[in-house]
Order: structure tokens, then C-alpha cells, then sequence
């Protein structure tokens, strides 16, 4: 018996390291990690500099780690036990409770006034901005949105950093900031609160709102314009102008993608129809695509992402109604504007989107100037405020 | 290139493995020169400026080891163990100390630059290793080795090649010429190489994590530091010894058969038993080319003390080149100091779970000092322990604590030798189902430890959502 197991053992050895070896190497190669969402490493550039310094030789473990015959299955296989078996509090960076998924965030030390500082100048980066446009007689408002974690911060279990303090600093300071500088802003993480705080508001897992939570931002965002003087906006309400209806695909959220679809696919995602048929043209980055808002997939069982919503973040978008009665607009920020944008044609003859992350031919202000619309919203989630880059650079 | 990499199981060691095996047993040299091959391509993925380096030292040492033999008369003979002590030591010296004793220089005088050095590979490991050939050849405990290329293969063999431990050569000097590989060995082999990766991939990697974050924090709660430096005190233990296992376990694929390095340190009850379970071939080597030279234990209080204080300020050195490493050696110092001649019959009299505990808390305040970046580093984290930072506890002690739970446990169980109680348990059963589990167990555990161990390792580059995190 000695005998065998040892033969069996140099054999399940040898041979397993052989197989996986020939199964690395000849398998067909997948440049892209579905379920990490990004392209994995590319083959290493070999030169002198690079051999001699060892940096090729890290490099190929990168790429030997990326492409190893079974990754996928052994990181569904790492991400199963982490959660069912050693019922880890946080898996791949997703803090697990019972119907949350949540993104985990280190430790940190709240700096209050570099806070402050640094909302004072997002406001009067805004208020330059509201002045351009108001300038040419357009009106600008300011959309705060809550994002997963400060949606559902005390979900958090007490040990894990749920940003409560950071976020609670970053509303107030900037709240102070944009109302000394006049700026039209509106937060709604009070307008959910007010509505009851539901779930439908923001998922379980992913970063952003639902359907429902894009169309109270929307009619909170259309009631805070007429309030500033801004053109009174069409607004479709439930049930007479629009009916939503849950798609049967189930959700894969950024949080249910990093555990690997494991975890959190009870939730389903919203579509919406105008009662009314109201058509229009499309072009993304200046070439015409298909008039739909919805990237629909291609049967029931296939998971959808949130990229449903406009078909995901896109440099320039322009949605056309042809009715020059109602005024254009333009909404610009991170994929919080998508499911947004999915309603809000409705209320114009033009809609623009912009997601200054991407290239972009001009900067905010010249693409302003040049297509003035009358109305410009700006809508950025709590964890982006302060960040004067990318949808935040305003000049 | 290290065991636990993608490169190395699934390309290095397949195709070592197919190259060494397919050629026939009678040719020797041949299987010889391909483990010497391999080698020299295993520490050229580590660094390859630092191959000529390797080669040079084993040049030195070969040259050496020719003079030193016992044809030559004793002056030359003593020359060549100078000369591979001068050289030897001058290239570890250069390579390893200069940037230390430069910036205690510049700091007397600072006119005097501090050189830039980089640590090349496995540089302790493999200067010690020459060193030991060349003074048992000179004490006449070993033959001359007169091919070069097996003195090369002796230095380089790249199991022990780059983190020990530290072989002999007259442990492996017969096996060089004539050894027997085999099913059994091989089979034995492997799985102590897998309980040695999964002792890396399972255990030494997820507690360093703890350990990372808790000497990282700024301000750490008195149970944070405490977890910091038990999860540390795990790493460095589960690390090396695991690399050893590893090490061992190759060599016996291919028919050597390397001294064990560690023998479950952490049980030990006095700071003494511990230095005899610990990294086994450096204490015994300080022991042996060291210690004993100077005089050992067979002489007065006094210098007995001093070999002491030459040993341990040398072990510590022979870590790193930092005051850490100094002050970690000269801890040690003080306590076996201690245990020699003031307390240690004391500690003997006490309950086993008392000498037990002194013996840890002692070891853990040890690895404080290895750990920490300086000294005022390592003060402050010891001070952290004992609350100094006026907290007890915080809420990363606990969420490191819940994360890293199973680890924690099973290091804790894996310290022990619970192996062997089973084995004894299992023997003294004497029925056909003890007998397969005892020859079984063992394989279908490594089995499944490379599995996970495969698993950790192919998901260590696991990155998800780099540019659109949502």
C-alpha cells in the first residue's frame, strides 16, 4: 500500500505540474478578466535594461499569475470559501453583511479643515461656472447624490470605516461653501431621506442608485431649476407619462462582479416607458448609434450591469427629440448622470452628456460657450464632491 | 525566482523535473550538470547582474578548498582558508554592511559618503556555505573537491540557494557522487514541498497582512500592537521554516537529503531550548566555525561571555545590516546570558505553561525588533504593546482579528507537532484502517494544501476594476 500511494503521489506531483503547465500554455488566452473587469497583463518588454535589472523576469510572474490554467475557477473557488466557509467580513474588498454588499474602505483620519479648504474651492470653481452660464441666460445647478457607502454607512458593521465622519464633514463644509457662494445646489441625500430612505433608492450592491433613484433626482433636480429661475422642465410622472418594469436578468452589481456573481444577485434592475412614444436620435461622440437609452441584453438569464443605463460611461452623448418648444440641456458627470440621462430627454429638445474621464475634443467651459444650453446640471456622488479632477475640472 | 510562484511551479520545476528524469541514473554527471543548469537559472531570474557575483564566490571557494586540502603544507593550507575568509567575507561585507558601517561613517564624519549598495540574492546563505567547505576541508572533515563544477552545484544547488538552510557540505558531499533517487523519496519529497508552500501560500502570507498593517499604523491600540506582533511572530516562523520545508523536500526529489532547520520552535520553554529548535544550520554553523574556535563554554566566565557577545552580535549582523538586527542579537544575548548563569535553574523549577509563557513573551518581544524599521520605531511599538498610546483596543484589532481568524487559529495548531501525535497515536493502533490513514493522510492533505495553495497563488494578482472601479 506504501508502494502505490507513493507512485500515485509522484505521479499526481509530476503530472499535475506538467498539466498545468501544457494547459497554461496551450489553452486559448482571454485578454480581458471579466469578472475583475480589466485587461490582464500584457507579455513583458524584453531589453537589456529590463533583463539585466530582473524587472522582465517580475513581470512574466505577473503575466504567468494572470493567464495560469484555471484562474478563473480558482478565484470563484478562493471567493466561495472566503465567504461560506471562513464567512470572512471582507471578501475581495467587499464588505459582506446579510443583504449588503459594501465597498471596504481602510481606516482614515478625517482632516476637517483640509476639507473645508478644499470646498471652498470646488464652490468657487461651481460659482465661475453658474456665472458663465447664467451669463448667456442658461441655468446651472449642482447635483449631490449619495453613493453606496454613504447611503447605507450605518450598515457597516461598527469596526469597518464607513466614511460617516468624512462624509458628514464633506456635506457640511461644501453645503456652506456653495450656499455662501450662491451656488444652486441640491442634496439628496435629505430629498431620499424625506422619501423614506428606501431601498429602492440606491442598491445593495453597486456603487449607484437604481431607476427609482435616478427619477427622484431627476424631479428634485427639475423642481430645484424652476425654483432658480430656470424654465419650468416637463416631468413625466409614474404611472401617467411613464411605467417601470423590473427586468428579469439578474443584477450583476460592482460588488456581486468582485465576489464573482456569488453573492447578491437578488436584485433586479428598472427600465421605463413613456406612455406616450416619444422618439429621438442618438450619437455618441458624434457618430449616430441606435435611439435607445437601455443596453438590453440578449436574453433573460444573461446578467446586466449597471452599463444598462446609456450603455455605460461615454465621452459625449446627444439625444435629439426634435421639439425646439422645450429648451436643451446638458447634465455632465461620473455614471451617476446614465440612469439619469435613461428619463430626463423627456424634458428637452437636446440632451448633451458629458463624462470629462474621457477624452473629450474642448474643455467644459468652451463646449458651454459653444452649444449654450439652458439648462446645465452637474451630478456627482458624495465620494467624488471634492475632487477637482476629471467631471470636477470645470474649466 | 522563489518556490511559491507561478514561474517556478509551473515552469521551472516541470521542466527541471522532465530534463532531470528522462535522462538515464548511470549518467550522473549529466543529471548533475542540468540540477547545476537549472541552478544558475533559478538565481539569474532573482537578479542576473549578481550571477557573476555567485560565480565568483564559487571560484574563490574552489580555489581555496584546493589549497586548503591536507597535500598542501599547513601554511598554505592556512593561507587558503584566510584567503576564502578574506574574500568571502569581503564580498558579503562589501555587499551587505557597507551601506550600514558607510552611514555610521558619515554620520562621525560627514565628508564620507555613504556607498549604494544592492543586496544581491541569497548572498549570506552562499558565502557561509563556501566558508563551511573550505574549513572542513582544511579540518580534514571533508575530501578536496577537485571537479569545480561540483563545488558549483554544492554552492548554487538552488533549493537551498537563496534563503537556506544553510547545508554543509559534508551532509551532501557524498550524494553529489553517488545518491539513489527514487519513487518513495521523490513521493516523500513532494509532500513536504507542498506542506511547505501551503505553510507559505495559506498561512505566512495571510498573517503577514496582519502584521503589515498593525506596524504601519501610526498609533496602534495596546491589542492591536499585540496582534501585530503575535501575527508577526507566526510570518516569520511560518515563512522560513516553510521555505526550509520546501527546500528539504526538493532536495529529496532529487535524491539529497538536507538536516532539518527548524524543529517546532515555538514550543520551547526557555529562550535556550529555543535557540536549538530555530533555524537550526546557522546556529549550528555560528556554533561550530564560531563558537567552539573561540573557546566556546570550556573556559572562564568572562570570555565565555565574550564568545557569546561575538556570536550573537555576529548572528545579528548576518540578518541585516540595521542596529535592529544588532539589538535583536544582543536581546538574545542578554537572555541566554541570563539563563546560563542567573535564572535559568529557576525557570526549570517553574510550571511547564510558565516557562512556556516566558519563553514566548520573550521571543515575541524579539521579533518586535526584527520587524521594526529602526530602533525609536521599534520602541514606540513595544511601548504601543504595553499601552502607551492610552488605548486598549480599536476597531482594527478587531476587524483584523475577525478577517484573519482561521489563519490565526490554524497557525496556532500548526506550531505544535501535532503530526507527530497523530503519527504516534496512529501507530500505536496497529489496525489496517491507523495504517492507511498514516500512509494516506499525508498525501491526500498535500494534495489539497496545493490546491488552495494553487489557488492563492494564480488569485495573488487578483486586481479587480483598476480604472472603472464601479
Amino acid at each position: 500500500m506504501k508502494r502505490l500511494s507513493d507512485r500515485l503521489m509522484a505521479i499526481l506531483f509530476a503530472g499535475g505540474l506538467l498539466a498545468l503547465m501544457c494547459a497554461t500554455i496551450l489553452l486559448p488566452k482571454n485578454r480581458y478578466s471579466y469578472y475583475e473587469n480589466r485587461n490582464l497583463a500584457d507579455f513583458p518588454e524584453i531589453s537589456r535594461n529590463t533583463v539585466l535589472s530582473g524587472q522582465v523576469f517580475d513581470d512574466l510572474e505577473t503575466m504567468f499569475c494572470d493567464y495560469a490554467a484555471g484562474r478563473t475557477s480558482m478565484l470563484k473557488l478562493r471567493t466561495w470559501a472566503d465567504l461560506n466557509l471562513f464567512h470572512r467580513p471582507v471578501v475581495n474588498d467587499v464588505v459582506v453583511t446579510e443583504d449588503t454588499l459594501l465597498p471596504y474602505r481602510a481606516p482614515e483620519t478625517v482632516d476637517a479643515s483640509a476639507i473645508a479648504a478644499q470646498a471652498e474651492l470646488v464652490a468657487a470653481d461651481n460659482r465661475a461656472l453658474q456665472d458663465l452660464i447664467e451669463g448667456y441666460g442658461g441655468t446651472y445647478l449642482y447635483v449631490a447624490v449619495p453613493c453606496q457607502y454613504a447611503y447605507y454607512a450605518d450598515t457597516y458593521p461598527w469596526y469597518l470605516n464607513s466614511r460617516a465622519d468624512y462624509t458628514a464633514a464633506e456635506l457640511s463644509a461644501l453645503t456652506e461653501a456653495m450656499t455662501r457662494q450662491g451656488v444652486n445646489f441640491l442634496d439628496m441625500g435629505p430629498v431620499f431621506d424625506a422619501l423614506g430612505h428606501g431601498e429602492a433608492y440606491s442598491s445593495r450592491v453597486d456603487n449607484h442608485y437604481g431607476l427609482y433613484g435616478a427619477y427622484e433626482t431627476y424631479r428634485a433636480a427639475v423642481n430645484a431649476i424652476a425654483a432658480a429661475g430656470g424654465p419650468e422642465l416637463d416631468f413625466p410622472e409614474e404611472g401617467t407619462d411613464l411605467t417601470f418594469s423590473a427586468l428579469p436578468n439578474p443584477y450583476m452589481g460592482s460588488r456581486t462582479r468582485k465576489l464573482m456573481g456569488l453573492r447578491g444577485n437578488g436584485e433586479h434592475l428598472l427600465t421605463a416607458e413613456f406612455t406616450a412614444p416619444l422618439p429621438f436620435t442618438r450619437q455618441d461622440n458624434g457618430a449616430d448609434t441606435a435611439p435607445t437609452v437601455y443596453a438590453l441584453p440578449a436574453d433573460e438569464d444573461a446578467p446586466v450591469l449597471y452599463a444598462l443605463y446609456m450603455g455605460g460611461d461615454i465621452a459625449e452623448t446627444v439625444l435629439s427629440t426634435d421639439r425646439p418648444d422645450r429648451p436643451d440641456g446638458l447634465i455632465f458627470g461620473d455614471s451617476f448622470t446614465n440612469a439619469v440621462e435613461c428619463l430626463a430627454y423627456y424634458s428637452f429638445d437636446q440632451l448633451r452628456s458629458l463624462d470629462l474621464r474621457h477624452d473629450t475634443d474642448m474643455a467644459l467651459t468652451e463646449y458651454i460657450k459653444l452649444y449654450r444650453p439652458e439648462v446645465v446640471i452637474c451630478i456627482r456622488d458624495y465620494e467624488a464632491l471634492l475632487s477637482r479632477d476629471a467631471n470636477g475640472d470645470l474649466s | 525566482m522563489v518556490f511559491s510562484s507561478a514561474s517556478f511551479l509551473l515552469f521551472f520545476l516541470p521542466c527541471l523535473l522532465v530534463c532531470y528524469f528522462v535522462v538515464p541514473r548511470r549518467m550522473r554527471g549529466l543529471r548533475n550538470l542540468i540540477l547545476l543548469g537549472f541552478s544558475l537559472a533559478f538565481y539569474t531570474c532573482g537578479g542576473p547582474k549578481f550571477l557573476l557575483l555567485m560565480l565568483l564566490s564559487i571560484a574563490i571557494n574552489y580555489a581555496c578548498g584546493r589549497l586548503a586540502g591536507p597535500e598542501h603544507p599547513l601554511r598554505v593550507r592556512k593561507a587558503g582558508v584566510l584567503l576564502a575568509c578574506v574574500l568571502g567575507l569581503g564580498l558579503l561585507g562589501w555587499f551587505k554592511y557597507a551601506g550600514f558601517f558607510g552611514e555610521i561613517l558619515h554620520a562621525l564624519a560627514p565628508v564620507i559618503p555613504v556607498p549604494q549598495v544592492t543586496l544581491p540574492i541569497g548572498i549570506s546563505f552562499f558565502t557561509f556555505q563556501g566558508l563551511s567547505y573550505v574549513i572542513d576541508v582544511y579540518r580534514c572533515d571533508a575530501a578536496v573537491q577537485k571537479n569545480p563544477l561540483k563545488v558549483a552545484l554544492y554552492i548554487s544547488f538552488f533549493p537551498q540557494l537563496v534563503a537556506g538552510p544553510i547545508v554543509r557540505y559534508t551532509t551532501v558531499a557524498a550524494e553529489i557522487d553517488a545518491r539513489r533517487e527514487s519513487v518513495e523519496e521523490f513521493s516523500a519529497g513532494a509532500v513536504r514541498f507542498l506542506f511547505g508552500l501551503g505553510k507559505k501560500m495559506l498561512l505566512a502570507n495571510a498573517v503577514a497582512e496582519v502584521a503589515d498593517a498593525a506596524f504601519a499604523a501610526a498609533s496602534p491600540s495596546a491589542a492591536f500592537a499585540w496582534l501585530g506582533a503575535v501575527a508577526y511572530t507566526f510570518q516569520i516562523y511560518f515563512d522560513f521554516s516553510a521555505y526550509s520545508d520546501m527546500a528539504i523536500g526538493l532536495g529529496r526529489m532529487f535524491g539529497f537529503h538536507f538536516l532539518e532547520n527548524f524543529n517546532y520552535p515555538y514550543i520551547s520553554r526557555s529562550i535556550t531550548e529555543f535557540w536549538r529548535r530555530w533555524h537550526i544550520s546557522l546556529s549550528s554553523w555560528f556554533r561550530d566555525y564560531v563558537y567552539i574556535p573561540l573557546g566556546g563554554s570550556r573556559c572562564a566566565r568572562g570570555r565565555q561571555i565574550r564568545n557569546l557577545f561575538v556570536v550573537w552580535s555576529l548572528t545579528g549582523l548576518w540578518h541585516g545590516a540595521s542596529w535592529n538586527f544588532l539589538a535583536w542579537g544582543w536581546w538574545f544575548l542578554l537572555l541566554l546570558i541570563g539563563e546560563k548563569f542567573l535564572w535559568g535553574r529557576g525557570l526549570e523549577r517553574l510550571p511547564r505553561a510558565v516557562q512556556h509563557g516566558y519563553t514566548m513573551v520573550l521571543v515575541l518581544i524579539s521579533w518586535v525588533l526584527f520587524r521594526a524599521d529602526t530602533l525609536g520605531a521599534a520602541a514606540a511599538y513595544l511601548s504601543a504593546m504595553f499601552g502607551g498610546t492610552g488605548t486598549v483596543w480599536d476597531a482594527q484589532a478587531v476587524y483584523y482579528a475577525l478577517e484573519y481568524l482561521p489563519e490565526l487559529l490554524a497557525c496556532c495548531a500548526a506550531c505544535l507537532p501535532v503530526k507527530q501525535w497523530l503519527e504516534q497515536a496512529l501507530s500505536r493502533r496497529d489496525t489496517p484502517v491507523a495504517g492507511a490513514v498514516l500512509v494516506w493522510a499525508p498525501k491526500a492533505l498535500a494534495v489539497a494544501l496545493f490546491v488552495a495553495s494553487y489557488a492563492k497563488l494564480v488569485t495573488g494578482s487578483f486586481n479587480p476594476f483598476i480604472y472603472f472601479r464601479f
